[in-house]
């Protein structure tokens, strides 16, 4: 037995970024280890350059139980030479600044609509990082700015033999409970860090510059159903 | 923690285009497995950036364009019983600050400002309180400090606070956005129609008739669930300890979220719309969007009435089963009570408290 901390994540669109450029970016069907750290460390209020040394130490696994739909969002972006308004107050001084002379670039940006994980992290000091899910620092999103949580992430401390076993005590949001069938839903995908299995780059190594380092995972079937201690 | 400022917003969109994809047709989504309607979080923040509301937030001044300041000052004064020759001495004193006045209209002895004047509300009250220690005959500054009682200066960038920057060559000029605005989709389903037209040339009478040019056009419409969060203290953060910015900012973002929509095809489409329902809610405890109230489409008519009972019924669900997420509310529901400036009041409270 030891404890794990339990919590959800939903949104009507989230983002999982994998290797990214400004053009184009892409979206996992699943929330890497970046991206679960980042959360908690918004929720601490830790800032990028600060101290994730103890974040980082923490297991970690995902339960997917619905992975979202694509969806592919084109947008074009106006930009202002540098060169044009020197540290502008604001963006509308900085086009007045520029008189016309902007530049339009194409940017693509993946998102999955309506995607649903369980979230189970064992190591220290977990009451403090649900307290602060609770309670948090900064706005928590599912991979971008513009992608909201649908639900508070009911974020539990609960003491169990395993990380599979622990996410069948996740309180899931009201509308998510039972499945299109009527039947209560299940993740069917576990996804924890291993010895071996795929490879995937999502351990963060310099923050400030986004560089992620690569860790195996194992992605294991299983069959988490909710609705354990309520 | 933090205290977080929540809108969430239904607003109907006639037939419009305001925001397209890279085929010009409106952005749409499947969500909860059913198509619908999309505006994205940048569309909407450039509209909200680009609107009169935060033009004059960024000047500083923020709510009601007038020439009329003196005339509302006496009508101020004359409730709290002021004689009317003492309050139009003070209120001419005051309204001066804003602008020159005109002389006199020799009937009513009315006078107008030679200018439009941009008054926040906060001015509104301070220039009151004002015009009432002068009426009482209290010490008052000479004329230049006289204008740093009253007239409220904005030199912070509201918009970069709230919407953030991203300077990959300066990156200590960084700053994390403190306004959170999500894709605004549809509460129901809803798709991209094509509307096909011709265009007739004035001058071909000849036999050669029909249309001078073929084309078409996509459009969609809808009622879209806008959901916008404000972190206060990082909004106050971000403007440098400038709390009374930082509310007037949340004010101005109040006003525009309900009022001002993206522009894509509005000379076509003439989309003018205002919200129908807004909920306001402030609290530290972690925000929540409520398009869990959409995942399954709103289905029954009307749409309008049945998203609104949907979204007050998961905020309630949602409540049940996590806890409350919220410790104060207000609510805008047109035709039913409430008003955008009671929301707006709420906004800015919020910040100030925050």
């Amino acid at each position: 037995m030891q404890p794990y901390l339990v919590f959800s994540i939903t949104a009507s669109l989230g983002a999982m970024g994998e290797l990214a450029g400004h053009e184009r970016r892409g979206s996992l069907i699943w929330p890497g280890r970046s991206a679960i750290l980042g959360l908690l460390g918004a929720a601490m209020g830790i800032e990028r350059g600060g101290d994730f040394s103890k974040l980082d130490e923490l297991g970690l696994a995902v339960a997917v139980f619905d992975t979202g739909a694509p969806l592919r969002d084109y947008h074009t972006v106006e930009t202002v030479p540098s060169a044009a308004a020197k540290h502008p107050n604001s963006r509308p001084e900085a086009l007045a600044a520029a008189r016309g002379r902007t530049n339009t670039t194409i940017t693509l940006r993946d998102y999955r609509a309506g995607p649903l994980y369980g979230i189970a992290v064992w190591g220290e000091e977990l009451d403090a990082i649900a307290a602060a899910l609770r309670r948090p620092r900064y706005t928590l999103y599912l991979g971008r700015k513009s992608c909201p949580l649908a639900a508070p992430p009911g974020a539990k401390v609960v003491d169990t033999v395993s990380a599979e076993e622990a996410l069948t005590h996740l309180d899931l949001p009201p509308w998510r409970r039972l499945d299109r069938r009527g039947a209560p839903v299940a993740a069917r995908l576990l996804v924890c860090g291993s010895e071996e299995g795929e490879i995937v780059h999502d351990v963060p190594g310099d923050r400030r510059h986004r560089h992620f380092t690569p860790r195996r995972v194992t992605v294991r079937n299983v069959e988490i159903v909710p609705g354990g201690a309520g | 923690m933090s205290t977080f400022l929540q809108f969430h917003l239904l607003t109907t969109y006639g037939p419009s285009n305001p925001n397209r994809d890279d085929q010009g047709r409106p952005k749409q989504a499947m969500v909860g497995g059913s198509p619908r309607l999309r505006m994205s979080s940048q569309s909407v923040k450039r509209a909200l950036r680009e609107s009169a509301f935060f033009e004059l937030d960024l000047q500083g001044n923020m709510g009601i364009r007038t020439k009329r300041l003196f005339e509302k000052l006496v009508e101020h004064l004359d409730t709290q019983g002021v004689p009317g020759d003492v309050a139009s001495e003070a209120a001419a004193q005051v309204a001066e600050i804003f602008g020159k006045l005109e002389a006199p209209n020799k009937a009513d002895g009315n006078r107008v400002a030679s200018t439009l004047a941009f008054v926040s509300p906060e001015e509104w009250r301070l220039a009151e309180n004002l015009a009432g220690k002068i009426v009482a005959g209290e010490d008052m500054p000479k004329e230049k400090d006289l204008k740093k009682l009253v007239l409220r200066h904005a030199d912070g960038a509201v918009d970069i606070a709230m919407f953030g920057r991203m300077l990959a060559a300066d990156a200590d000029f960084n700053r994390d956005a403190a306004v959170q605005v999500a894709h605004a989709i549809t509460t129901h389903t809803a798709q991209a129609e094509e509307d096909w037209f011709s265009a007739v040339d004035d001058l071909n009478k000849a036999e050669d008739t029909g249309a001078g040019h073929l084309g078409e056009t996509a459009f969609g419409s809808g009622v879209y669930y806008q959901y916008v969060c404000v972190n206060a203290d990082l909004l106050v953060e971000n403007l440098d300890g400038d709390r009374d910015l930082a509310a007037k900012g949340a004010e101005a973002l109040a006003r525009a979220i309900a009022q001002t929509s993206p522009r894509g095809k509005q000379n076509s489409f003439a989309h003018h719309p205002r919200a129908h329902y807004v909920l306001a809610e402030k609290g530290t405890q972690a925000p929540r969007d409520l398009s869990g109230a959409f995942f399954s489409p709103i289905r029954e008519q009307p749409i309008l009435d049945s998203s609104v009972a949907s979204l007050v019924r998961t905020r309630d669900d949602i409540d049940a089963a996590y806890g409350q997420a919220w410790d104060a509310d207000c609510i805008m529901h047109v035709g039913v009570g409430g008003t955008l400036d009671e929301i707006v009041l709420f906004a800015g409270d919020a910040v100030r408290d925050a």
